[in-house]
């Protein structure tokens, strides 16, 4: 089985080429990494880096090449990049603790042993010696328990007090894993009085959870992708807040390269005689690097390299627009330097579209940009002033400003061309040959979302909702009117104003004014997706398998990828997370946890295309098998055949024979069943929230192991996405069964691919 | 599963499985994308099957009092009675459409099934599935024919609405 975790294809997408395997040997000695009683460090100084040419490593960070600590990670990639000067060291023990959330996925794509998606104790050991480390004080002793090194990076920019780089976190030699809440490093220079908040050396636990779910969702929604949790540690710890009131911390376990801004840049806004050899070495790592032919062969490039990271932010910033989320946050140490999420607890959908903000002193939706460009001008104004007198000469002035802002024009043109519901291949397409009518587009969805009511829009502590036209509403249900066939002009136009179900507020001659303009921007949206749709129904050959196929794949992903992220407004979602830790502190049940984040993680997927790459896929009899994924101990999968049928295939292992009775060994407590028993098992499932529900027998069958299991196949249409959820019981003999439904709510979000599509992935599995 | 059944374990099995539906009713209820009235209408549906499973053998029982015995018999009846009178095409879509083919684009997923003629009875009555991907309808197989006729078959007299369980109708 590949694993392939998320991002390749969209890597692929932003212009970077991916292989299976293809990484250098290392120049650093290998080393083992954890010593009993002992320390050991291996922070290379400076070395010529072999590059990572597998784009999803290098967005992990790390070196699959070279195998550290008592789990066998590859090495962190982010301590040979930033060198040894821009780490200090931690000495840091192994705590005993209990794992309340543990991430399977990322964890095989780590290269750690695990199958499945069962905690057993054996596997519980392995993840505390690790990934549970805490810093030791300063002369206290380790009691004879695992030492390591840690290295907290040095870093400057906003956002940060005094502090000279991570006050609170660290990063472990392996996996390329950052422990959020290690204790209080020798980079915190805040003091308990100034913000306590950071002071402490703790993280809230609840921070972990927020962090561990945007982590995910953020996986699928951007092109570049976002930081995402391995694992959250309780260690008993609480943070006793100066009111008397306690918060529970945890070790929470950062994955992603990290890579940020603020490590080119030394307090404030200064860089340092390190910058330069940083920033290099940073976009050399990420693939973005740009170079020209110099004295003594090619040389970096330092504006064409800053224009090709803004370039990223620009996209990042657009597809913010498209799934209508706000980070609230961002600062030069807030985000990764090409544009990947980082720091994801102030993140917010929304409902609609309003200029909302999810902390006062934060950026609002339409006006982050700004923030963005400051920060990033903020970079580049470091790597300058480090140059000293070379920098007009190797980095000339950039307007930082208006290269992001024009870069974003052009990605949010993208973006709202797939906002339609069609497939990205023929929106490239659209894009560089009618490009006229992509930014009219673009045009008309933005002044519709942009309209406001001018309520309060500080979206904290409760989900505002003041935008007066819903649009991306109407993007979503006006190709299912295409559907239904010709409709005149005016039916559409009144199909899409009552789409956008507008909420106008204010005196009564303002809110005809308001209205009056609505109805007018609703026309000019009406045409320029007419116009879309029809170039687009111009060029299908080679995107789609018929213009029927295409208006039903435009439909399905029109309805999936707009349908709003209701699971991640922030004021509900951290209320949520709130209550769960609070319910975890009382009864220390882990699997409280695995449902708020798995859950809300899967209901608020929404990009068909990163699904379609989400998971495991292989070969089958007939067809292909992909989005292979573990929820609950029950294996779910597409299967795309060649015939043109598609299913969604759920498989449980079954172990025992009929003499004895069958048992279903991944599921909880195990549960016992007879011939009989199995095969009047049903599956009740929806795949609309509930709404309605179908039913699936079982059947005796083997799984891709070829291993005995009970089987499940649901037809389904070639194009469409959703959310699989379900609940199975038995109803035979005497018995009556139902597995714990609430557990399996978890859900299955899946995108099923159409006869192109199948053909490109099967390509890649054969390649 | 196994071992005699006792009016205990049947309270026992009840209990949990009641217990099991509230869980699951909580969780629906704290997520804002689940329509939690369809929730509990599967909740209230697997809950009646799972008395009904844990209770009816108990009618067996010698040991049970046979004023309670009849009690059961009477609460087994009327919830079989409930089933079959609100069977739900999405239940058995899939066993309907087992093998069939759309003739129109030969698509093998049925979005729904439609009837017309109820009152010419379970063998004449007209049953055709609809395409999910072009809309087209045509017959099932006639194994899915036979699915729906034990399925359905005890529904199709004059004066059924079709609708009421899933199924479009042209009202003939
Ligand atoms: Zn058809």
């Amino acid at each position: 089985m590949t694993l392939t975790g998320l991002g390749n294809k969209l890597l692929r997408r932003v212009g970077l080429t991916t292989s299976a395997e293809s990484v250098q040997p290392g120049t650093t000695p290998k080393t083992n990494g954890v010593e009993q009683g002992g320390a050991v460090g291996n922070v290379a100084g400076t070395v010529e880096l072999p590059t990572v040419e597998d784009a999803h490593l290098r967005a992990l960070g790390i070196d699959k090449t070279r195998k550290e600590g008592p789990a066998e990670l590859g090495h962190s990639r982010i301590l040979d990049v930033l060198g040894a000067d821009r780490f200090a060291p931690v000495k840091a023990v192994q705590v005993d603790g209990k794992v309340a959330w543990f991430n399977f996925a990322l964890a095989r794509e780590l290269g750690f042993a695990v199958e499945g998606d069962a905690m057993t104790p054996e596997l519980h050991q392995r993840i505390l010696q690790a990934l549970a480390y805490r810093a030791l004080a300063p002369g206290e002793d380790a009691g004879g328990k695992n030492v390591v090194e840690l290295y907290a990076d040095r870093y400057g920019g906003t956002g940060i007090g005094n502090n000279e780089g991570a006050g609170r976190a660290a990063f472990l030699p392996w996996g390329n894993l950052n422990i959020k809440g290690v204790g209080r490093t020798s980079l915190a220079k805040i003091t308990e009085a100034q913000d306590f908040h950071h002071a402490h050396g703790g993280a809230p636990m609840r921070e972990g959870l927020i962090e561990a779910a945007w982590g995910e969702v953020g996986s699928n929604l951007f092109s570049r992708g976002s930081s995402r949790i391995l694992a959250i540690i309780d260690t008993g710890d609480f943070t006793q807040w100066q009111n008397g009131s306690k918060e529970k911390r945890a070790l929470i376990v950062r994955a992603s390269h990290q890579l940020r801004p603020a490590h080119v840049l030394k307090g404030y806004d200064q860089g340092g005689d390190f910058s330069e050899r940083v920033f290099v070495s940073m976009a050399k790592e990420l693939g973005m690097l740009v170079e020209k032919p110099g004295k003594a062969g090619a040389e970096p490039d330092l504006p064409a390299t800053m224009k090709k990271l803004i370039g990223q932010h620009a996209r990042t910033q657009a597809e913010q627009q498209r799934w209508r989320i706000v980070h609230g946050a961002i600062s030069t140490g807030n985000m990764q330097i090409d544009g990947a999420q980082l720091d994801l607890a102030t993140m917010s959908t929304q409902p609609r579209t309003a200029d909302i903000k999810t902390i006062k002193q934060g950026g609002s939706f339409f006006g982050e940009i700004d923030e963005r460009a400051s920060e990033l001008a903020r970079l580049y104004g470091a790597l300058r002033s480090s140059l000293g007198k070379d920098a007009a000469k190797r980095a000339p002035p950039i307007d930082v400003g208006a290269e992001l802002a024009s870069a974003y024009k052009r990605e949010l043109t993208r973006q709202m061309v797939d906002a339609t519901g069609l497939k990205p291949s023929m929106g490239e397409v659209l894009l560089s040959e009618q490009p006229a009518a992509c930014e009219r587009l673009s045009k008309a969805v933005q002044s519709l979302a942009r309209m406001g009511n001018g309520g309060d829009l500080l979206a904290d502590k409760r989900v505002v909702d003041d935008a007066v036209v819903d649009v991306f509403n109407a993007l979503r249900g006006y190709p299912s009117l295409l559907l239904e066939g010709e409709a005149p002009r005016e039916a559409r136009v009144a199909k899409v104003l009552e789409l956008l179900r507008p909420n106008v507020l204010g005196s009564t001659q303002k809110k005809e004014q308001t209205l009056a303009k609505v109805q007018q921007l609703a026309v000019e949206l009406v045409d320029a997706l007419d116009a879309v749709y029809a170039a687009a129904a111009a060029k299908l050959d080679g995107h789609y398998d018929s213009k029927e196929a295409m208006q039903r794949s435009i439909a399905q992903r029109a309805a999936f990828e707009n349908e709003p992220i209701e699971a991640l407004y922030k004021a509900p979602a951290h209320e949520l997370f709130d209550r769960v830790v609070d319910e975890f502190g009382r009864t220390g049940d882990a699997k409280l946890l695995t449902e708020a984040i798995d859950k809300l993680a899967a209901s608020s997927v929404r990009s068909f295309e990163a699904l379609l790459e989400l998971g495991g896929k292989g070969a089958i009899e007939g067809g292909i098998e992909i989005e292979r994924r573990t929820i609950d101990g029950i294996d779910h999968a597409v299967r795309a055949f060649d015939d043109g049928k598609r299913r969604v295939h759920l498989s449980m292992p079954l172990t025992g024979d009929e003499a004895s009775g069958f048992v279903l060994a991944t599921l909880p407590g195990a549960p016992r069943l007879s011939k009989a028993d199995v095969e009047a098992m049903r599956y009740r499932f929806t795949v609309d929230g509930w709404q309605t529900t179908q039913e699936v027998q079982a059947r005796l069958g083997v799984d891709e192991h070829g291993r005995p299991a009970i089987t499940f196949d649901i037809p389904v249409i070639k194009g469409a996405a959703g959310r699989l959820e379900g609940v199975f019981h038995v109803e035979a003999g005497q018995g009556f069964w139902i597995k714990d439904g609430a557990s399996n709510f978890r859900g299955y979000t899946f995108a099923v691919p159409d006869k192109q599509e199948a053909a490109a992935l099967a390509k890649g599995l054969a390649g | 599963m196994s071992g005699k059944p006792t009016p205990a374990a049947a309270l026992d099995a009840i209990l949990d499985l009641t217990a099991g539906q509230l869980a699951l009713l909580a969780d629906a209820a704290k997520r804002p994308d689940v329509d939690l009235g369809g929730v509990a209408r599967t909740s209230f549906d697997l809950l009646l099957k799972g008395i009904k499973a844990n209770v009816a053998p108990l009618t067996k029982d010698p040991a049970v009092p046979a004023e309670t015995r009849a009690r059961i018999e009477r609460v087994v009846g009327a919830v079989e009675a409930w089933e079959r009178s609100t069977v739900a095409l999405g239940h058995h879509l899939i066993a309907v459409a087992e093998g069939w083919q759309c003739r129109s684009c030969g698509g093998d997923v049925a979005r729904t099934a439609a009837v017309s003629g109820v009152a010419l009875g379970k063998s004449l009555i007209k049953l055709e599935l609809v395409c999910a991907e072009c809309g087209a309808r045509s017959a099932p197989t006639p194994k899915g024919r036979k699915v729906f006729e034990e399925k359905f078959g005890h529904l199709v007299v004059a004066g059924w609405n079709p609708e009421a369980n899933g199924f479009q109708w042209d009202r003939r």
